[in-house]
């Protein structure tokens, strides 16, 4: 659990690697980025299911 | 492009699964965020051709415009932590109730001209971010105070924040014709003035049920009709300060009203308002020191913005980002930004906050009514309620980001006006409050849709000044289902997840609102 709290800051981790990647075009580290915002994101979602479970 | 069909429904399929997950399961803003932006990424890659590349710099961008937000958030929850420490909530109830013993009163007070007045100057959000936990204050229950506050914001979307969102529509259309200026001004200030007393009503009957709407009917008619009209007459000699004029005449005119043998008068009251405790330690502070905040508030905010050197002097400070440009496969390009979105910290709404919560903080600090390390719970408590909601904000902008930068927000309304033809009218407001609904901002909606309507009418050859004015009301009206706005009102009164059913007791009232502007339109 104590994992998952810090998952968010994977969100503010993830704008300098959207910003870079995104403006000199690389596909791959553009992908890791949005994934990587993604994960950071879903951090509530997650926490919505174990508390299902 | 060409439209296809098949394209116009996966650009609808984020805003579908949003709504889905706000609405029908009942989701909280920030559970169902990623879920819009995954969503919004799959459709921008596979039915937009757009690259990994393009995706990512249209989050950031989204992101970054999330900062905007985000920095009211917390100062604005510092201000809330700071008169709930300080026990100015409670002062506030006990003070309202010796202003008028009418529950109704008070809140219509509160959560309709003090909000619309806030609107008038801030925006952003502050309306209700400030709003909501002083009507919990007052023994509102949190729930109907977000959703009174929402109603309370919304008229002033276009002309508060000193005309912003309608600076936003005249930098997209051409509006050089005097003639055609004054009629969008008409047409928008007439709407909002009309949404606005419905807005009224609404409150009331949301305070004190059927009994309150009679009891204060002439009142809110009154009031609304003064706002409303005087809106219409102010916009046309100044857009900028009409709102603002108009909300801090009405707020001098709701003390008067709270001071009439008729108000004086207690009334039986009924409905979400909780029945609250006589108050004992707290009541040492006056209504006064209790609102010192949001005075600070207020004074800061007109003398940054109203005095034109002291805004130019602060806002010489701007933080902006360049971002390169980028195409899809389908050839839809976004422009190249040496400085995109450029952030003025000292003359944002956030700054106004903080530098209130500060003071505040101070004041009440040495008047003893703030104990020893107040501030770390202040701090720490804002804190905790700003992630939520900042995990909101940073993924709906960022879905919203992503639609515009690959073409799918311009489908949706390029399919809406090839679909309903001579009935476009009908449809130009729901077209300014998917903008609202997506981005959160009657400015944001108006910059996205002001252009296009604007096509849109010359090409149709309809009146061009109704219909930029259906784009900016329908922008207003969709504020109230705002999925950042709804979340701002949520955090601060402490019922986080709540945000589907507060959309989903508002779609309604916004959808008809929008189909009425819509049809009074296409009849007139």
């Amino acid at each position: 659990m104590k994992t998952i709290t810090m998952l968010p800051a994977l969100s503010v981790l993830a704008f300098p690697v959207l910003y870079f990647a995104g403006n000199s075009g690389s596909q791959a580290y553009s992908a890791a980025g949005l994934f990587l915002l993604l994960f950071g994101l879903m951090t509530p979602l997650v926490k919505k299911l174990l508390r299902r479970r | 492009m060409e439209f296809d069909i098949w394209r116009w429904c996966a650009a609808l399929t984020p805003i579908v699964v949003l709504l889905i997950l706000l609405v029908g399961f009942r989701w909280g803003g920030d559970e169902a965020a990623s879920c819009g932006l995954l969503t919004a990424i799959a459709t921008g890659a596979f039915f937009f051709g757009a690259g990994w590349d393009m995706l990512a710099t249209a989050a950031a961008k989204g992101m970054w415009n999330a900062i905007s937000i985000i920095i009211v958030v917390f100062p604005a929850l510092a201000i809330y932590q700071v008169s709930r420490e300080s026990g100015g909530f409670a002062a506030i109830r006990y003070g309202m109730e010796q202003f008028s013993p009418d529950k109704v009163l008070q809140i219509l007070a509160v959560g309709w001209i003090f909000v619309g007045f806030l609107q008038g100057i801030t925006g952003f959000g502050v309306p209700v971010a400030v709003g909501a936990p002083l009507l919990v204050g007052l023994g509102v229950r949190p729930f109907t105070a977000v959703l009174i506050t929402l109603l309370g914001q919304a008229w002033g979307n276009t002309f508060g924040t000193l005309g912003l969102a309608w600076d936003g529509l005249m930098a997209q259309a051409d509006l050089s014709d005097p003639f055609v200026w004054r009629n969008t001004v008409l047409w928008t200030a007439s709407m909002l003035g009309i949404a606005n007393i419905g807005a009224g009503f609404i409150i009331t009957y949301l305070a004190g049920g059927l009994k309150g709407v009679k009891r204060n009917g002439v009142t809110v008619l009154a009031l609304g009709l003064l706002q409303g009209g005087g809106q219409l007459w102010i916009a046309l000699l100044n857009p900028m300060l009409s709102n603002f004029i108009v909300t801090a005449l009405a707020l001098g005119l709701m003390f008067i009203i709270g001071k009439l043998p008729y108000y004086q008068r207690s009334a039986e009251d009924s409905g979400p308002v909780r029945k609250t405790e006589p108050n004992s330690r707290e009541n040492r502070m006056s209504m006064q020191q209790a609102f010192l905040p949001y005075v600070f508030l207020t004074v800061i905010a007109l003398v940054v913005l109203l005095l034109g050197d002291v805004k130019d002097y602060l806002g010489q400070w701007k933080i902006a980002l360049p971002f390169a440009g980028k195409t899809t496969a389908l050839g839809i390009g976004t422009a190249s930004y040496s400085k995109y979105s450029p952030l003025a910290p000292l003359i944002h709404s956030g700054a106004f906050l903080l530098v209130s919560a500060a003071a505040g903080y101070y004041w009440y600090y040495k008047k003893g009514y703030i104990s020893e390390g107040g501030w770390r719970r202040i701090l720490n408590n804002s804190f905790l309620q700003t992630i939520p909601s900042a995990i909101a904000v940073l993924g709906l902008l960022a879905m919203a980001k992503i639609m515009d930068d690959t073409g799918q927000t311009a489908v949706l309304a390029q399919g809406g006006a090839a679909a309903a033809g001579p009935l476009y009218p009908v449809l130009a407001p729901f077209v300014g409050l998917i903008g609202t609904f997506m981005t959160s901002s009657n400015l944001s909606s108006n910059i996205l849709f002001g252009g296009f309507q604007y096509k849109v009418a010359a090409i149709l050859k309809v009146d061009t000044a109704a219909i930029l004015a259906a784009q900016t009301v329908g922008g207003a009206i969709g504020s109230i289902i705002a999925p950042s706005k709804v979340l701002l009102g949520t955090t601060m009164v402490g019922i986080l997840g709540e945000e589907g059913e507060v959309i989903r007791r508002f779609l309604f009232v916004a959808m008809l609102a929008c189909l009425m502007a819509g049809l009074a339109i296409f009849l007139i």
